[in-house]
């Protein structure tokens, strides 16, 4: 053991004392921020007003200000559990990825999807699958023109793209005339491009945004759930909210007072069981490209729980077109409560679709013995880098001669 | 119409003395406890017989989970039994093998191998393995499995393997071999009598 324990101990005691101390400072933050709720609760114009000028201002600066805009919904009010379809179908993907890695035996990724299409209400047993696994290994694949090995990023990126595509195929497979479909992701729905060179964001947006079109007008339903969500949207529009007009400055934005508050602690005790919050449409400039495509991420909270003592709380984002329809909304929020609480806290067919996708260390294991034989059987002599192999001999654990 | 015989599972593990199958979902009324089953060993004449004297359901968190939410829909309940690899673990007591199409009773000279299949065995087979009963001393002196009441079970089934007008005959029979082998234990010897006594028709 190389984690000295002992000096660890007395620095947990302390964060254990600071985390205490914070919650005094957090109740009297959150006890603002619900007030703010409350008073704004259907402002809805003089808020739109007020992100106008946030947005002004940061036109002139190099900050993005990030948050909710209020849909015609009130701020404030909690949705009740509607009743749903008694018949739906749920699609869900994930997807999970070796990573290139420089001290391997060579150098390639993979990326392997798992799928679950679910259909409640039909006695049937769901199907489940892998669409074939995709390994890549050709120079195209892993290096850019200079000559760079493909980053973990754009590996993450591709594989979203293959998880989304994998929706796209089986929503036509498994439409039934009345009966919602509804496309479920992990995470957020926009492509998470931060990592890549800036024509390269452009080029997998495209991509992504063309799989978005197809899913519209499948007339699907499109949803992606996060759980634990640490976005501080509404917040970032309370305190908004709470600056005077002439005060808005970039400054007083970057200085959110609310930090390091949640959406989901502000939310969290506004919402019943079963109960969504209001819609919300999110105000980034790295979004823009989705609104202008009609895909304007919108989003709301979601307390799964059945239970009023433990709420449960998720972040549900939407593209617009399902915020646009109220039946939609309405069967997207049912469908949902009722897929977290088969496994009780998270929809049961996230975690179906995670457990078909995950790579296990094993599995990894078992591909880079098929790469090594493979590779000697072209004679080729692949070994992994000196840096590796002094890694896994040290980790290997010591022995103890008495 | 039924098959004469059904797959059960692939071995899992095995032993001279015994094995253990490996199969996903159970199927309606087989395999049960007391069966008899066998596996045919591949490329060979020989087929291994044993008895079912244990079934086991595994779970795993997941199943855990599912129970203690206590929503649960048919479609989930099909997707954990059928899609998941819910592991149904089967012990089977080796009890005799078939070689050259002759049965013999005891001990099979090599056990399965991992994957072999496990299949059921037809009447024809039940009567013709329990044409002799002198495995049942095999169940009896086997450690760590409910012997008395898998005999119990075991000749109830291979009773209803016969007609009906033979079928006394044979419980009577596999009776008086157990009271042989159990005649320093009364007490035990009359709970297993008692539980296979013909029923009179």
């Amino acid at each position: 053991m190389t984690l000295e324990l002992n000096q660890v101990a007395p620095q947990v005691k302390a964060m254990g004392r600071s985390l205490a101390q914070q919650q005094t400072t957090r109740a009297e933050a959150l006890a603002r921020a619900r007030a703010l709720l409350l008073q704004w609760s259907e402002q809805q114009s003089a808020l739109h007003e007020r992100i106008r000028r946030a947005e002004k201002v940061q036109q002139t600066q190099r900050f993005d200000w990030v948050g909710a805009a209020p849909t015609a919904e009130a701020l404030a009010q909690a949705h009740p559990l509607p009743a749903g379809p008694e018949q739906v179908t749920v699609i869900a993907s994930d997807g999970s990825q070796i990573y290139p890695d420089a001290h391997a035996l060579t150098l390639y990724y993979l990326i392997n999807v798992g799928c679950i299409v679910y259909r409640h209400g039909s006695g049937q047993k769901p199907l489940a699958f892998n669409p074939p696994p995709a390994l890549y290994f050709e120079p195209d694949d892993l290096f850019d023109a200079q000559g760079n090995l493909i980053s973990g990023g754009e590996v993450s990126v591709r594989r979203d793209l293959a998880e989304l595509r994998v929706l796209v195929d089986e929503i036509p497979k498994h439409t039934h005339p009345g009966e919602p479909v509804l496309a479920l992701m992990d995470g957020q729905i926009p492509l998470r491009v931060i990592d890549l060179p800036f024509v390269q964001q452009e080029q997998q947006i495209s991509r992504y945004l063309e799989m978005l079109d197809i899913i519209r007008h499948s007339g699907a339903l499109l949803a992606g759930y996060i759980d634990r969500s640490r976005s501080n949207f509404v917040l970032s529009l309370l305190h908004l909210a709470g600056l005077e007009p002439a005060q808005i400055t970039e400054e007083r934005l970057r200085r959110n007072s609310f930090h390091p508050l949640t959406d989901i602690d502000l939310f969290g005790d506004l919402l019943a069981p079963g109960e969504r919050s209001a819609l919300f449409a999110v105000r980034a400039k790295g979004q823009e490209r989705y609104t202008q495509a009609g895909h304007g991420i919108h989003f709301f909270y979601l307390n799964v729980s059945a239970r009023p003592q433990t709420p449960m709380l998720a972040r549900v984002e939407i593209p617009a077109w399902v915020a646009e329809d109220a039946a939609a909304l309405d069967a997207l929020h049912a469908t949902l409560v009722r897929q977290a609480r088969i496994s009780g806290d998270y929809p049961y067919v996230l975690a179906r679709a995670d457990e078909l996708a995950v790579i296990s260390g094993d599995e990894r294991d078992a591909v880079e013995m098929m790469l090594a034989v493979e590779l000697r059987r072209q004679r080729l002599s692949p070994d992994v880098s000196h840096k590796q192999r002094n890694k896994n001999n040290f980790r290997a654990g010591k022995e103890r001669y008495a | 119409m039924t098959p004469q015989t059904l797959t059960i599972g692939w071995v899992l593990r095995a032993s001279t003395t015994g094995f253990i199958v490996g199969c996903r979902v159970l199927q309606p009324g087989v395999p049960q406890f007391g069966d008899l089953v066998k596996v045919p060993l591949p490329n060979t004449d020989t087929d291994v017989f044993g008895l079912i004297y244990d079934v086991q359901v595994r779970d795993d968190p997941a199943v855990r989970q599912l129970i203690l939410a206590g929503e649960m829909e048919p479609e989930a309940m099909l997707d954990q039994r059928e899609n998941r690899l819910v592991p149904i673990e089967i012990g089977v007591l080796v009890v005799g093998y078939r070689q050259n199409e002759h049965i013999f009773q005891g001990l099979s000279p090599q056990p399965p191998l991992s994957l072999d299949v496990l299949t059921t065995c037809s009447n024809a087979e039940l009567r013709e393995f329990t044409r002799e009963l002198v495995y049942l001393r095999l169940i009896l002196n086997a450690g760590k499995i409910p012997a008395d009441e898998l005999i119990v079970a075991h000749l109830r089934r291979a009773a209803s393997a016969y007609p009906p007008e033979t079928r006394r005959a044979f419980l009577v029979g596999a009776g008086r071999e157990i009271a042989q082998l159990l005649n320093f234990d009364l007490g035990r010897l009359d709970s297993i009598l008692k539980r296979i006594r013909p029923v009179e028709e």
